[in-house]
């Protein structure tokens, strides 16, 4: 689409040749990254047709990109079986207030770590190496006690708590990121701040804020998505059915298709159709659990690309 | 004046306390346990005669299975650092080249960037391991082939040629489809460079290849060292990686904590070593270029 609109906006000009010879770095460049966005968009593509397709149109090899008949209704088994609305709420709750603390812990961590030497600094730059490397299966077992002593097993506490310490999914990471990204910004804004008697706090809240906010929308996406797809640490600490979230449920809803048998689909959730059971209800439940997150992300992209603009990062 | 420099220090080294107070209280609260007696377990195993969280010491006992006894872990620790040391330099290089690409496109530049995400939103749950498991990656190999060559052309090159172009090419569409993340964090880092810069280079008549290698790439460093740390860390966390299948396998079905974390432990003394070598070399280049700790 873009290179139609490039080669009508070509012709109608006057040195029809000439500019053609401009255009065509901006042409090739364009078909390359349709390629590529191509490739990358495969896997949702194949998903999103998938999850409509009838049993037939998924055993015939050459129903490939137009299924012949659209099954709304695996979105609906796949919601029923997963217990969407009540699950959907759970994970939003605990998504948002972990990722919320973790953009305001870990932003402050990198930002100290960046400018700053203090007191502990090396101790904190020391274990934030140790904390991202350290592969969670290692500790999870004195973890899973040291919440256990603290009564938190069966609530949202272990999940959400230590994103508020610079903790919890990956927060060491995201505090490396912050740093990363603190190093590389110029500290005249801040300096300039300092000589008109502006305090630490608001020249963090006025001044770092702003400037950083491209990286603190790349981090809360990387939050997002990590916390929502997340099933290690919940299945860990939760074994309630309707506290579950649904990371949780995606990874169970295969194993349910595939032990249920037919009667106790539908006595358990009325389903009498058995032919739907199959890979087209699994993507349709993938689907609508990633739903959330694409919404959100094409939400944030805008203000992603307004935030760089906005923020004095393109230089006068 | 000596004075005033040395309280202005110290009220500096107190303000950068501040903020790194709630991460020191996390590590002491949530990290320090967790990570001091999962290294004691290493040595020993749980005290089956006792309830609760008691260790019983063993020596190097469980080392010496991981290594002289168990036939899985020593293999699979080799397959996934060699797989991790070709894979992370290509992802970090396809990702720098996309993000220069994406950052001169201007019409449509939301779809790319959403389209570009894509795969990480569905790779980090079910999806993208549902999708290998049917053969996505075979299905739009076949496709970039046929498109790119036609097959009667590399038919005349011999099987074993077309084998090993198919080999290529899926595993290209494979890292491509692990780096969404760095060829977004490299973007906003090409997006933050002055205009101003390219435009000085210009008048004094720099070309692109130039402007790349003295302004782009010094400008994104510290970037770089991020998306490397990032994509070792990310290969080696993966959830479908062989070692940590093989150490929670060990853990939540046999029970054999003091073994499993022993593996767990050499596995990050490993990815220690790697690390570090990493920071230390492409750091020495970043800090030439920004002048660090100024």
């Amino acid at each position: 689409m873009n290179i139609n609109k490039l080669q009508k906006s070509g012709i109608s000009g006057h040195s029809l040749w000439l500019k053609l010879a401009k255009l065509l770095p901006k042409l090739l460049l364009y078909a390359i990254m349709l390629g590529l966005a191509y490739i990358f968009l495969y896997p949702f593509l194949y998903m999103v047709i998938t999850s409509v397709k009838s049993n037939a149109d998924l055993n015939n090899p050459l129903v490939m990109w137009i299924p012949r008949s659209i099954h709304i209704s695996n979105y609906s088994l796949a919601a029923t079986i997963m217990d969407y609305w009540n699950n959907l709420k759970n994970t939003v709750i605990v998504t948002a207030v972990s990722t919320l603390g973790q953009l305001i812990s870990c932003s402050m961590a990198g930002y100290s770590l960046a400018r700053y030497k203090s007191f502990g600094h090396k101790f904190a730059f020391f274990f934030m190496i140790l904390a991202m490397l350290v592969p969670p299966q290692t500790i999870i077992v004195p973890q899973y006690l040291l919440y256990a002593n603290m009564g938190w097993l069966n609530s949202y506490l272990p999940l959400i708590i230590p994103s508020f310490f610079g903790f919890g999914l990956k927060g060491a990471l995201f505090i490396y990121i912050f740093r990363q990204f603190f190093l590389s910004q110029p500290r005249e804004l801040e300096e300039a701040a300092r000589v008109d008697g502006c305090g630490f706090i608001r020249t963090f809240i006025y001044i770092i804020f702003p400037v950083a906010r491209s990286i603190y929308i790349v981090v809360l996406v990387l939050a997002l998505v990590w916390h929502w797809s997340d099933f290690f640490e919940p299945s860990m600490y939760i074994n309630k059915s309707d506290m579950a979230m649904l990371s949780m449920r995606l990874q169970a809803i295969s194993d349910t298709l595939r032990l249920f048998s037919a009667d106790v689909l539908e006595s358990n959730y009325g389903v009498t159709d058995t032919n739907t059971i199959n890979n087209a209800v699994l993507m349709a439940g993938t689907f609508i659990v990633v739903l959330p997150v694409l919404l959100i992300y094409s939400l944030l992209q805008k203000q992603f690309i307004q935030g760089i603009e906005r923020s004095g990062l393109t230089g006068e | 004046m000596k004075q005033i420099k040395i309280t202005r220090q110290t009220k500096d080294k107190l303000i950068g306390l501040f903020y790194l107070a709630p991460f020191l209280i996390g590590i002491c609260v949530f990290f320090l346990f967790p990570v001091i007696s999962s290294l004691l377990l290493s040595f020993g195993d749980l005290d089956p005669s006792k309830t609760g969280f008691s260790i019983l010491l063993e020596g190097f006992k469980n080392y010496k299975k991981a290594f002289f006894e168990d036939v899985v872990f020593v293999p699979r620790l080799l397959e996934v650092i060699k797989s991790t040391l070709i894979n992370s330099p290509l992802i970090v290089i396809f990702s720098l080249i996309l993000a220069v690409m994406l950052s001169k496109i201007d019409k449509g530049k939301g779809f790319f960037r959403v389209a570009f995400i894509l795969p990480f939103v569905l790779g980090t749950g079910e999806v993208m391991s549902q999708l290998l498991t049917q053969g996505v990656d075979e299905q739009i190999i076949s496709l970039a082939n046929s498109s790119i060559i036609p097959r009667e052309w590399l038919l005349y090159l011999g099987s074993s040629i077309v084998e090993l172009l198919d080999m290529l090419f899926s595993s290209i569409i494979r890292l491509l489809w692990q780096s969404s993340v760095q060829i977004i964090l490299f973007l906003s880092a090409i997006l933050g460079i002055s205009p101003a810069l390219y435009e000085s280079a210009k008048i004094d008549g720099a070309n692109a290849y130039e402007i790349f290698w003295k302004i782009t790439l010094p400008m994104v460093s510290p970037i770089l060292l991020l998306n490397l740390v990032y994509t070792i860390i990310a290969s080696f966390t993966d959830s479908s990686n062989k070692v940590l299948e093989y150490i929670s396998e060990q853990t939540i079905k046999y029970g054999m904590h003091g073994f499993a974390s022993a593996m767990g432990w050499v596995y990050f003394a490993f990815v220690l070593v790697l690390i570090g070598l990493v920071i230390l070399i492409i750091g020495q280049y970043v800090r030439r270029n920004q002048g660090y700790g100024r």
